[in-house]
Formats: structure tokens, sequence, C-alpha cells
């Protein structure tokens, strides 16, 4: 029992770097699950970075504003198929 | 397959060279290599050193990402990811087009650092029909 409490965590080890990601190439077109379930990452994500231009006051920077654009392009789209795929 | 960093672009993210990945950083686009390039990750610095135009595919513009984001996620990881991209189809297009070239845009392909390169197993062509690149899980983590 002793042991057990004194044992220690290993110390955490970074081994982390460049971790490349695949493109999809010419995906099905139409809304699968899967894309569905994609979108709402990427919109996460596209949320999450228009917060911190707004932080930094990019506001009026050109693709910024392209990003508001798509964020609320790609939320349209969600709604259409919330509870239907 | 994977997108692999060109080692020229590690490089650069540590001596005052780096790349701005948000939305409002700099400018990075594709282009698409042709099965005939050898795949190389030593030597490239610049768009030029890829010999564009005798390896580069033919009949399509160079798309610019768009809606880039530069996000943490919940593995403390950073997620590098843009809005999907179509290269529109031309009759006249290309056949061959093998790799994608991820790169940040300068004035020229000589001063336009490339960052990482993914094989997309086969040629792929746009005489038929667009060609559609998807990133459901980003481009790259950090």
């Amino acid at each position: 029992l002793f042991g057990w409490f004194s044992k220690k965590k290993p110390a955490p080890v970074e081994t982390e770097g460049f971790k490349g990601e695949s493109l999809v190439v010419n995906p099905p077109t139409g809304m699968t699950p899967e894309r569905f379930a994609a979108m709402k990452v990427k919109l996460a994500r596209m949320e999450q970075a228009y917060s911190d231009e707004m932080k930094k006051g990019m506001a009026d920077h050109p693709a910024v504003k392209d990003l508001a654009k798509d964020i609320a392009m790609t939320k349209a789209i969600l709604a259409r198929y919330e509870g239907v795929i | 397959m994977a997108f692999l960093p060109f080692n020229k672009h590690k490089r650069r993210q540590g001596d005052g060279n780096a790349v701005n990945f948000s939305t409002s950083g700099d400018t990075l686009k594709f282009l698409i290599l042709k099965s005939s390039w050898t795949p190389d990750r030593a030597t490239p610095e610049f768009v030029a050193d890829l010999t564009p135009g005798t390896y580069e595919a033919a009949g399509y513009t160079r798309p610019t990402l768009s809606s880039k984001t530069w996000t943490l996620n919940g593995s403390n990881e950073y997620v590098f990811d843009c809005a999907d991209v179509q290269i529109a189809q031309n009759a006249s297009g290309f056949t061959d087009g093998r790799y994608v070239v991820f790169f940040k845009m300068g004035t020229n392909d000589s001063d336009s650092p490339v960052i990482a390169y993914e094989d997309m197993g086969s040629d792929k062509s746009i005489q038929g029909g667009p060609l559609d690149l998807q990133s459901p899980n980003g481009i790259f983590k950090f």
C-alpha cells in the first residue's frame, strides 16, 4: 500500500510537433453525418478564431469580415440539417 | 497520406521568418504539382525551388485559403484549418495533379516559402469536373 501511495506519476513528456492531417479529395456531394459533424467542429474553430481576432482589434480586416460571413453561412447550413441528418 | 512539412519551413518557423497562420495573418495558398515531381522535403524553401515551370499542373488557378483558423483544441494542440477548396473544372486542365503544396504567398515564386505538401495518392484530373479538397480534421496540428 505504501508503495502505491508513493508511486510518482511520470512527468509529462512533450512528444508533439507538426502533425499533418489528410485532405479528403472529391468527397461525395450532399450532406452526410460525417460531413455534418465535421462542419460543427469547423464552426467552433471559426467562432474561436473570430473571437481571437476581435480581441486583437482586427474587425475591419477583409479576411476577418469574410470569416464572419462564412460563420453565418455555416450556421445556416447546419440549421437546415439539424435534427434531420 | 497527410501533409508533411518541408524541412526549411521548420527552420523558418524558428529563425525569425515564421508564418502567421491566423485569420488576419499571411496569405496562404495551395498549388498542385504533377505526378512527375519527386517528393523532396529537404531542398525546397520557396515555390521556385519546386520548379513549377516543369512540375506544376496545368490549367488551374492557385487557390487562396479562406476562413483560416488557428485555434487550440482539447488536446493541447493548435489546429490550422480553412474553408474547403475547389479547383474549377477545365476541359483542357490537368489530368496528372498529384501533390498539394501548401505555401505562404509572397510577391512571386522566389519569395513564397513552402510549408508542407500532401500526396493525394493518385493522379487527379479537372477535365471532367472540379477537384474538391476538404479538411475535416484541419490541415495540420502543432
